[in-house]
C-alpha cells in the first residue's frame, strides 16, 4: 500500500475504527490542526472559524460517516426557523415555528434512538402480530447536538437570545463544535455562539491549564475506567450469576466509579481541548460523591444536563403546575427525571433508573423539614451517614445503567439481597489485588480537597512549555502502555 | 492571538515523543515481564502484530496420531451455521445414533498400545457389571467451572448412565456462589489455597485448598443440598482426641451425629453416621482444629464427579500439592479420571512469542506433575475456550488463543493424555461473538447455563463414543444404556 492509499484510508470513514478522542490517530490529526490554528492571527475570526468548522465536520465524519449530513441539515432547519421566528410579528407564528423546531429535533431523536425500543414494547404487548425491528443506525452524539440546537430554538422563542445568528456556517460551527459534539458538556447557544464572534487569546497559562486538564482526563479514562472495566466490572455485569453476593456488592460500587471516571475523563478531555482552542466551556462534575443526598448529587453530576433539564423541562412544568404547590413541584421533579431516564437510553433500565432517582428527590423534597431537624441533632455523624447512604443508593441504582437489560439488573439485585458474606473480602482481595487497589485509589481521590488539584494545576502552570511537552509525552506513552486492548469507547457516547 | 506557547508545546511534544520512540532500535521491548510498545499509527494491539505465525499455524504433531485434525479457519457465517447445527445435534435425545466420533476429542493410542482413557473406561465397565464400587472423577478448572458449574451437568449425565447421586466435593469456604448447594460459613474459618493465601505450614487437600477454624472459637458450616445423596464424608488431616465434629439437622436443629477427628494420617476420609436425605445440615467443629479439606456428598456406589474450581488459576498451582500426598489422596478417594480445564486466565498474557512459550512450558510441567501424582488414573485435558476483549467500539477475540490451544494439545498428547479441543469445538478463533449473540456464553468466555449444558453433553457423548470403541477393542459385548 503506497502513501496515497494509506492517506485515503486514513481520511475515509471506517465504521470499525471510529476516531475516538483518546486515540493516537486523533492526537496526530489534532496536532496538525492545532499547529495551524494556533498560528493564525487572532483578528482573523472568519479563517479561524472556518478551520474549526472544517475540523469539526471532518471529526464527526470520521466518527459517524455520512450522518454528518443529518447534523448539517438539522442545523440548517433550526438556523432558518430562528431567523423566520425573529422576523415574525405574531406570537402564533412564533409558537408554530417553535413547535416545528421541537418536533423536528425530538422527532429525529425519537426516530434514531427510540423506534426499535417502541417496536420492542409493542411486540411485548401484541405478541400475536410482532413487528420486525428496523435496521436503524444511530448517529453518534445525536442526544447532545439535538439538545444544543433545541436550546437555541427555545431561547430565540423566549427572546433570551434577542438577535438570531445570521451566518449559517457560524451556527453550524456551534452545533458541530468538535470538543463537545460526542457527549457534551451541553453548551447553550447563548453562552458559546457569541464566542465565535470575538477574538481569542491563547496564553501560556491557558496551554498549561488545558494540558493539565487533558492529562487528568486521560488518566481517569485509561488508567481507571478502562482498567476497572477490563479487569473487574465487565465480567461482573455480563454474567452476575457466576459471582457471589459479596462480589456483586463490590461490583456495584466499582461499576459506579467506572461510569464516573469514564464520563469525567471524557469531560476533562473535551474541556481541556476547548480551553486550548481559546473557548472555555463548563465542566460536568464537581466531586459528586461528596453529595449528602440525591438532590445534591444532581447538582454535582452531569451538571450541564441537569441545568438543561432544569431550565427547559422542570421549570416550565413546575410553572404550569404551580397551583398544586408542593404536589406540583413533586410532579415536575418526577416528570423531569423520567425524561432524563428516557434520554439516557432506549431501554427499561434507564427509564427505571430515572424513575428511582426521581422518587428519591421527591422523597427528599417531601421530608426536607424533618431531615433538617435530624441533621441538627446528628451533626457530623449525620453528614457522614448521609454521604454513605447516598453513595449506597447511587451504587445500587447504577446497576441499572451497567446491566444489559432489566432482567439482568433484577437478577443482580436479587443476588446481592440474598445475603452478603463480608468474610470473603480477603479472598476477593487476593484475587483482584490490582483492580481493588485501583478502585480504592479512585474512591480516595474523590474525597481529596479541591485545593489539592488547584495546587497541582498551579505547579504545572509554572513549567516551561518544553518541560510541559516532555512531561505530557511521557505521560501519554505510559498510558499507551496501559491500554491493554484497543481504545474502549466512552460510555456516555452511547446515550 | 499569541501563537508561540501553543507551537512550542507542540514542537516539544513532537520532539520528545519522537525521541522516546526512536531511542529504542526495535519495539516492542521486554522490561520486568512487561511488553513496552512504541507508537503505532493505528492503535494496533501489540499482541496482534506479534502473533507468532509458526506456532499459530497447524502443523503435524510429533506424536503419531491420526486423530489430530487440521481445522480450517471459519468465517462468522460459517461459525454461526456450525453452532446452529451443533445445538440441533446436541438437543437430540440420547441414543446410539448420537454416539458418533467427535473430531474434538483426541484419545490417541500411546506407543505401548494403550489409550489414555482406557483405565477410566475399564472402571466404568466394571461399574456397569458389578455396581458395588464408587469411582470418582476429579474435575479441576478455573472460573469456567467454579461453583460446581459444568461438573454438575457432567455428573448428572454420567450418574444417569452409570448410577450415582450427591453433589460430590463441597469446600468449606469459597468466594463463588455454587449451583448445587447453598452454603453459610461461620466467621472463624481461614481458607488456604494454591492460588491465593498460600501456606507452607499445612498440606493442601486434593482440591488445592485446606481450611482451618480459629482454635479459640468453633468452626460452623450450614449447608443446603440441592441433590439427593446417601453418604456424607469428611476429608481431614491429622486430628486429636479433642477435635470434635457435631452434625445437626438444619430443619429440626436436632443433633444427628458426633465424631472425634482423631486420626493420625495426613489425609483421612471419615464417613459420617448421618442418615441420607437430610437436605439441610449444620456442622460444628470444636477443639484443636485439624486441617479440614472438605465434605463429600456421595452415593454408596456408582460414579461421582468432584468439582475443584479455582478462580484465577492457570493450573500450575496444582504443583504445590505435595506429590506423595496428592497420590495418596487420589488412591483413598478412588479417582479414576482427572480432568484439567485451565487456560482462560493466561489468555490476556499471551502477548508475544516468549509469553506463549512460557505458558506452553507451564502446561507441560503441570500436566507432567499431575500425571506423576495420579499413577494409573486417566487424564483428560480440556483446552482453552475462546475469550474476547473490548476493542474500539466492540469486542474481538484475544489473539494467540490458537497458539495456547496448540501448546496444550501438543503437551497433553505427548504425555499420553486425552485432549478435548474446546476452542475448535466452539468454532475456532472468533467463535465467541457467535456464542455471545446466541446467549450461550458471555463475551469473556464463560458459558451460560445453556452453553454449559451443550458442552457437558458434547463431552459426555464424545467420551461415550470412545468408551464404546474401548469395549469393541476389548471385545466386550455390553451396550451403553441411556436412561
Amino acid at each position: 500500500m503506497d502513501i496515497w492509499d494509506s492517506l485515503r484510508s486514513f481520511l475515509a470513514y471506517d465504521p470499525e475504527r471510529p476516531m475516538l478522542l483518546q486515540t493516537t490517530g486523533f492526537f496526530i490529526v489534532f496536532s496538525f490542526f492545532y499547529a495551524i490554528y494556533s498560528s493564525l492571527n487572532s483578528e482573523k475570526i472568519r479563517t479561524r472559524n472556518g478551520l474549526l468548522l472544517f475540523f469539526g465536520l471532518f471529526f464527526y465524519y470520521k466518527l459517524s460517516g455520512w450522518f454528518v449530513l443529518v447534523l448539517c441539515g438539522l442545523a440548517f432547519c433550526d438556523y432558518y426557523m430562528a431567523i423566520t421566528s425573529a422576523r415574525a410579528s405574531r406570537s402564533r407564528d412564533k409558537n408554530l415555528l417553535l413547535l416545528l423546531s421541537v418536533s423536528l429535533n425530538i422527532g429525529l431523536l425519537f426516530y434514531f434512538k427510540y423506534t426499535n425500543f417502541f417496536i420492542g414494547l409493542y411486540n411485548v404487548f401484541a405478541s400475536t402480530n410482532p413487528v420486525e425491528p428496523l435496521a436503524i443506525l444511530q448517529p453518534i452524539g445525536i442526544s447532545y447536538f439535538v439538545f444544543k440546537s433545541l436550546t437555541y430554538s427555545i431561547d430565540i422563542h423566549r427572546e433570551v437570545i434577542e438577535e438570531p445568528e445570521r451566518n449559517y456556517f457560524r451556527y453550524l460551527l456551534y452545533v458541530s463544535y468538535f470538543p463537545n459534539i460526542l457527549a457534551g458538556p451541553i453548551t447553550k447557544a447563548r453562552d458559546l455562539l457569541p464566542s465565535f464572534n470575538s477574538t481569542v487569546s491563547i496564553t501560556r497559562d491557558i496551554i498549561s491549564q488545558s494540558v493539565f486538564i487533558i492529562s487528568i482526563g486521560l488518566i481517569k479514562k485509561i488508567a481507571v475506567a478502562d482498567y476497572l472495566a477490563a479487569n473487574l466490572t465487565d465480567r461482573l455485569f455480563e454474567s452476575p450469576q457466576f459471582f457471589s453476593s459479596f462480589e456483586l456488592f463490590i461490583g456495584a460500587f466499582a461499576g459506579l466509579f467506572r461510569l464516573y471516571f469514564d464520563f469525567a475523563g471524557y469531560t476533562d478531555l473535551v474541556v481541556g481541548l476547548s480551553l486550548m482552542m481559546g473557548y472555555p466551556i463548563k465542566g460536568n462534575f464537581n466531586q459528586p460523591f461528596k453529595a449528602e443526598n440525591i438532590t445534591g448529587f444532581w447538582k454535582r453530576w452531569h451538571i450541564t444536563l441537569y441545568d438543561w433539564l432544569n431550565e427547559y423541562v422542570y421549570q416550565p412544568i413546575a410553572f404550569h403546575l404551580r397551583h398544586l404547590k408542593l404536589k406540583g413541584v413533586i410532579l415536575a421533579v418526577f416528570a423531569t427525571f423520567l425524561i432524563s431516564g428516557i434520554w439516557h437510553g432506549a431501554n427499561l433500565t434507564f427509564i427505571l433508573w430515572g424513575v428511582l432517582h426521581g422518587i428519591a428527590i421527591c422523597f427528599e423534597i417531601a421530608t426536607a423539614g424533618m431531615r433538617k431537624k435530624i441533621a441538627a441533632i446528628g451533626g457530623k455523624s449525620y453528614k457522614v451517614f448521609s454521604v454513605v447512604a447516598t453513595l449506597l443508593f447511587l451504587a445500587l441504582t447504577s446497576v441499572l445503567i451497567n446491566s444489559s437489560d432489566i432482567n439482568s439488573a433484577f437478577g443482580y439485585w436479587a443476588k446481592i439481597l440474598s445475603g452478603i458474606d463480608f468474610t470473603l473480602f480477603s479472598d476477593w482481595f487476593s484475587i483482584y489485588q490490582w483492580p481493588a487497589m485501583v478502585l480504592i485509589i479512585a474512591v480516595f481521590s474523590q474525597y481529596l480537597p479541591v485545593r489539592f488539584y488547584t495546587l497541582l494545576s498551579k505547579q504545572i502552570t509554572r513549567l516551561s512549555m518544553w518541560l510541559l511537552g516532555l512531561g505530557f509525552a511521557f505521560l501519554v506513552w505510559v498510558l499507551y502502555q496501559l491500554v491493554q486492548t484497543e481504545a474502549i469507547s466512552f460510555i456516555y457516547i452511547e446515550f | 492571538m499569541n501563537s508561540r506557547p501553543g507551537l512550542i508545546f507542540l514542537l516539544s511534544l513532537l520532539l520528545f515523543s519522537s525521541a522516546l520512540h526512536f531511542s529504542v532500535r526495535q519495539w516492542p521491548i521486554e522490561w520486568n515481564g512487561y511488553t513496552l510498545r512504541g507508537w503505532s499509527w493505528r492503535d494496533k494491539s501489540v499482541d496482534t502484530t506479534d502473533a507468532p505465525k509458526a506456532i499459530k499455524a497447524e502443523k503435524p504433531d510429533s506424536v503419531v496420531c491420526k486423530k489430530i485434525e487440521l481445522f480450517p479457519e471459519k468465517t462468522r457465517e460459517e461459525i454461526d451455521r456450525y453452532v446452529d447445527s451443533l445445538e440441533k445435534f446436541l438437543s437430540r435425545p440420547l441414543s446410539d445414533s448420537v454416539l458418533v466420533e467427535s473430531p474434538f476429542l483426541v484419545n490417541c493410542q500411546r506407543p505401548d498400545g494403550t489409550f489414555p482413557l482406557d483405565n477410566f473406561f475399564q472402571s466404568l465397565h466394571t461399574l456397569s457389571v458389578d455396581s458395588s464400587d464408587l469411582i470418582r472423577v476429579a474435575h479441576y478448572g478455573d472460573s469456567q467451572i467454579e461453583g460446581d458449574r459444568l461438573t454438575d451437568q457432567l455428573r448428572i449425565l454420567f450418574q444417569d448412565a452409570f448410577v450415582g447421586n450427591g453433589v460430590g466435593f463441597v469446600p468449606l469456604v469459597d468466594i463463588t456462589a455454587p449451583v448445587s448447594y447453598v452454603r453459610q460459613t461461620g466467621k472463624s474459618w481461614t481458607r488456604y489455597s494454591i492460588f491465593n493465601n498460600k501456606t507452607k505450614k499445612y498440606p493442601y487437600g486434593i482440591g488445592g485448598t485446606c481450611f482451618l477454624y480459629d482454635s479459640s472459637q468453633t468452626g460452623t458450616i450450614g449447608l443446603q443440598l440441592m441433590r439427593q445423596y446417601q453418604v456424607i464424608k469428611l476429608a481431614y488431616g491429622k486430628g486429636s482426641a479433642q477435635s470434635l465434629l457435631e452434625v445437626y439437622s438444619g430443619t429440626s436443629q436436632q443433633k444427628l451425629a458426633t465424631h472425634t477427628l482423631d486420626q493420625e494420617s495426613d489425609f483421612n476420609l471419615l464417613t459420617l453416621s448421618v442418615r441420607s436425605g437430610e437436605a439441610r445440615l449444620n456442622f460444628r467443629f470444636t477443639g484443636p482444629p485439624p486441617v479440614i479439606y472438605g465434605f463429600y456428598f456421595d452415593p454408596v456406589y456408582g460414579i461421582q464427579f468432584d468439582n475443584y474450581g479455582l478462580r484465577g488459576q492457570a493450573g500450575d498451582g496444582l504443583q504445590l500439592i505435595q506429590e506423595e500426598h496428592f497420590r495418596k489422596m487420589n488412591a483413598i478417594l478412588n479417582n479414576r479420571l482427572t480432568i484439567l480445564e485451565f487456560g482462560g486466565n493466561v489468555v490476556p498474557g499471551l502477548r508475544n512469542e516468549k509469553a506463549i512459550a512460557l505458558y506452553g512450558n507451564l502446561y507441560k510441567k503441570t500436566y507432567g506433575y499431575v500425571q506423576r501424582a495420579t499413577d494409573s488414573i486417566s487424564l483428560l485435558v480440556i483446552g482453552v475456550n475462546d475469550v474476547s476483549r473490548s476493542t474500539g467500539g466492540g469486542y474481538k477475540s484475544y489473539p494467540n488463543i490458537g497458539a495456547l490451544r496448540y501448546a496444550q494439545r501438543q503437551h497433553a498428547v505427548e504425555q499420553g493424555m486425552a485432549f478435548f479441543d474446546l476452542l475448535q469445538w466452539m468454532g475456532g478463533e472468533n467463535a465467541i461473538q457467535v456464542w455471545y449473540d446466541r446467549k450461550l456464553s458471555s463475551r469473556d468466555g464463560h458459558f451460560s447455563n445453556r452453553g454449559r449444558a451443550l458442552l457437558a453433553r458434547a463431552i459426555f457423548l464424545s467420551l461415550m463414543y470412545e468408551y464404546r470403541q474401548f469395549l469393541k477393542r476389548k471385545q466386550i459385548d455390553a451396550p451403553i444404556l441411556f436412561p
